[in-house]
């Protein structure tokens, strides 16, 4: 009896400490931790953003000092635009000016766990903010942990040797099974923001830049031709990439100076648009 | 039905309440045995029939063995059916092992070899062990099994020891001595709240909080190794050696408190065994129900170590490596099992064995030694056999590349538990403290457990040890 009053009194005085300190979301441990904490960061959104983009993990290593901390990003680890698009279309909240990620990780099919943590009816975590994933102790550890301990820059052998090991996983064609399935992810993605364009959102798709060496892999070229095949030119409005040589910690995710570099150039794309917006 | 899932928490609550109500009061082994069906069938209802056969044969070969008077019937009559009993584990084990072996050495039509793909059914192995002790028992010391008065008795009180759900889909492997006299009325007020709660609490904490998330950490390193520094891979098996740990003896203490729950008293399965000095002391520790089976129906009959230097280190390695074999049909097993054997002769040869030290820095040397030992030995469990140079290779090449901090920080986060799990038990053991400030002390440790439970716990895995 006495442990279950102390476990009690410690979640009591844990979501009082939540309350009262107005703690900031923490950091997932994983993949699935961090993919949930995102959702929840959109489900208890204060008011809607303006500026949203919907990608991959690819997003979350854009550079938000420069691109502004008002825009929120749907950036799912292991999976692409769909699940964003899928919350957003269940979702209530319409952003001015909604930026997709339409390129090789729309080859991830959408995520029902995530969907269901953004849009369910009812969460516990609506009522004990305790046992949301974002204020789990670990989360909130992890978040000290990375003020004191900021993100590493990997040096040029790990770098090096990250890239080497994504290349070889991509050296291969896309399995035929693999096909269809994107094509049909493609599908669902064009009717998802055709909706949204219908609901009165600027649908712009964009793509951010990986390493060329694996830009130029067999998979990766393998997919973006499916991805091309569904995606005219003149489906949605495009932002071509700046030129320039983007430097990855691992094939993928932009280095800090290439991050920031991009976020530069796509703040000004997005102010644009948001002008164009305004002015139509 | 996994103890971790929504699902099992219904189910169990649901038995429980229907287990002590008066409805059940006089057929309470006869509902057990339904629900203990009920939840093998939920996952796997096609090999409901499997445990059906075992327990069919296993307790009417037993019942004829108690009832009979002639010795030579009763081991005749026990060797058929062990020998049914191997056979049964073996085709469901080692089919893989054996057609990947007999398809180097001739061709197999396809429908022969996808025989190899047939999955296991959970705790057969388990209840297999069990069936054998039973049938050993019966002949050798049948006064130790009480014997019903009736057949159909004796086969409901058989049912209920093979099939008792909090033991059936991965141990502890109980002796038939140590359940039939359990079997019996129960009473709501004779539950032994203290073993339920602390069993459960730190059951669930060591499955849910430590191995959960320790699972997704070191798998993340140690199947994607080459892209890892040393320092990492070494952090990911030591992270391994905790999560294995968390995850069994969380499952045991599950198993032990839903037990205790319902009535009945399972053996300890976990002793401490990272704070082992030696190995021999470690096999005393570790999966305590499976070693212990080991060394009563195999070591023993084997001869022990009563017959001479070389006849002890070869039933050493030939236990150990059917021990080892025992987790399943893959080589890397029988290696582990070898690795272990080797081990132990070799303490055993240097007079290492059983020596307890007071030097406290020999006795922290000494524990070092064979955790490391027994670290290094998982990683036959944590990777493919072939793979195993690559990554001892990787991790020397490697060991200049970047740490990974948050892995490196995560793992140390969650293995720690285990850690000071066990150094508690090491350097409090003769220390004397009032009973009411150990009270105090360890109800505050396990709520703080129950907390982290219900906060943070990792994305539920299935149980290690279901797939052995």
């Amino acid at each position: 009896m006495r442990i279950l009053v102390i476990t009690l009194f410690l979640l009591i005085v844990y979501q009082a400490i939540l309350g009262l300190t107005h703690a900031a979301p923490g950091f997932g441990r994983d993949n699935y931790e961090t993919n949930s904490i995102t959702s929840e960061n959109f489900r208890y959104l204060p008011k809607a953003p303006d500026v949203l983009i919907v990608g991959s993990s690819k997003n979350n290593f854009l550079d938000y000092d420069v691109l502004g901390h008002d825009i929120f990003h749907f950036g799912y680890g292991g999976q692409g635009a769909l699940t964003g698009l899928e919350i957003l279309n269940k979702s209530h909240v319409l952003p001015k000016l909604i930026l997709v990620e339409v390129g090789d990780t729309l080859q991830w099919p959408a995520d029902e766990h995530c969907i269901k943590v953004a849009c369910d009816k009812w969460q516990v975590g609506d009522m004990f903010s305790a046992m949301q994933h974002r204020y789990q102790p670990c989360a909130q550890i992890l978040s000290i942990h990375k003020s004191w301990v900021p993100r590493p820059v990997p040096g040029a052998a790990s770098r090096a040797s990250l890239i080497d090991v994504q290349q070889k996983q991509l050296s291969m064609p896309v399995p035929e099974r693999r096909r269809s399935e994107i094509l049909n992810n493609c599908e669902r993605a064009k009717q998802l923001m055709n909706s949204l364009k219908a609901r009165g959102a600027r649908v712009v798709a964009f793509d951010p830049p990986v390493e060329s060496s694996v830009a130029n892999s067999q998979y990766v070229s393998e997919v973006l031709t499916l991805v091309n095949q569904r995606f005219a030119p003149t489906d949605f409005e495009r932002l071509s990439n700046p030129p320039g040589d983007w430097h990855t910690r691992d094939g993928t995710h932009f280095m800090p100076e290439s991050g920031k570099l991009y976020s530069l150039w796509l703040r000004k794309q997005i102010d644009k648009l948001l002008g164009d917006s305004g002015s139509r | 039905m996994l103890f971790n899932s929504l699902e099992f928490a219904f189910f169990f609550l649901v038995v429980f309440a229907l287990y002590y109500s008066p409805v059940f009061k006089t057929k309470q082994a006869w509902f057990l045995v339904a629900a203990s069906l009920v939840f093998y069938a939920w996952g796997q209802p096609g090999w409901l029939f499997l445990l059906l056969l075992s327990i069919g044969i296993n307790s009417l070969a037993s019942w004829q063995i108690m009832k009979s008077d002639d010795q030579k019937f009763k081991v005749w009559c026990a060797s058929i059916c062990i020998t049914l009993n191997v056979i049964l584990l073996a085709c469901f084990k080692y089919a893989a092992l054996s057609f990947s072996v007999l398809s180097k050495i001739v061709s197999l039509p396809p429908s022969v070899a996808s025989f190899a793909d047939l999955a296991l059914p959970v705790g057969i192995s388990f209840y297999t062990f069990e069936g054998i002790s039973l049938l050993v028992d019966s002949v050798k010391k049948s006064e130790a099994i009480e014997v019903a008065a009736t057949r159909i008795r004796h086969v409901l009180n058989t049912s209920l020891f093979f099939s008792f759900f909090p033991h059936l889909a991965a141990g502890p492997i109980v002796r038939p001595h140590q359940f039939y006299p359990q079997i019996g009325a129960k009473q709501f007020k004779e539950i032994d709240w203290k073993l339920v709660i602390e069993s459960l609490i730190v059951g669930y904490f060591f499955k849910n909080v430590v191995a959960d998330n320790l699972a997704v950490h070191t798998s993340a390193v140690l199947l994607d190794f080459a892209a890892f520094s040393g320092k990492d891979t070494i952090a990911a098996l030591v992270g391994y050696s905790a999560r294995i740990f968390a995850d069994f003896a969380g499952y045991s203490l599950i198993a032990i408190g839903l037990a205790a729950a319902l009535g009945y008293k399972l053996p300890t399965n976990f002793n401490f065994p990272y704070r082992s000095q030696s190995l021999s002391e470690f096999w005393t520790r570790w999966h305590i129900t499976l070693s212990t089976w080991i060394r009563d129906y195999l070591y023993i009959p084997l001869g022990g170590n009563k017959k001479g230097k070389f006849r002890t280190y070869m039933n050493l390695l030939l236990v150990m490596f059917l021990g080892g074999l025992w987790h399943g049909g893959k080589v890397g097993f029988a290696v582990w099992g070898l690795y272990h054997g080797v081990g132990l002769c070799v303490e055993r040869a240097l007079g290492l064995s059983h020596k307890s030290s007071k030097s406290k820095v020999l006795v922290a040397s000494k524990v070092a030694g064979v955790f490391i030992f027994v670290t290094a030995g998982w990683l036959l469990f944590a990777t493919p056999l072939h793979m195993v140079p690559h990554l001892i290779e990787a991790t020397i090449f490697n060991w200049s590349l970047d740490t990974s901090y948050q892995h490196l920080f995560l793992i140390c986060l969650f293995s720690m538990p285990v850690f000071i799990w066990h150094s508690v038990d090491l350097c409090f053991e003769k220390i004397e403290i009032k009973s009411t400030q150990i009270d105090l002390c360890r109800d505050f440790v396990l709520a703080v457990m129950a907390f982290l439970v219900v906060t943070d716990s990792g994305v539920p895995q299935d149980f290690f040890y279901f797939q052995f």
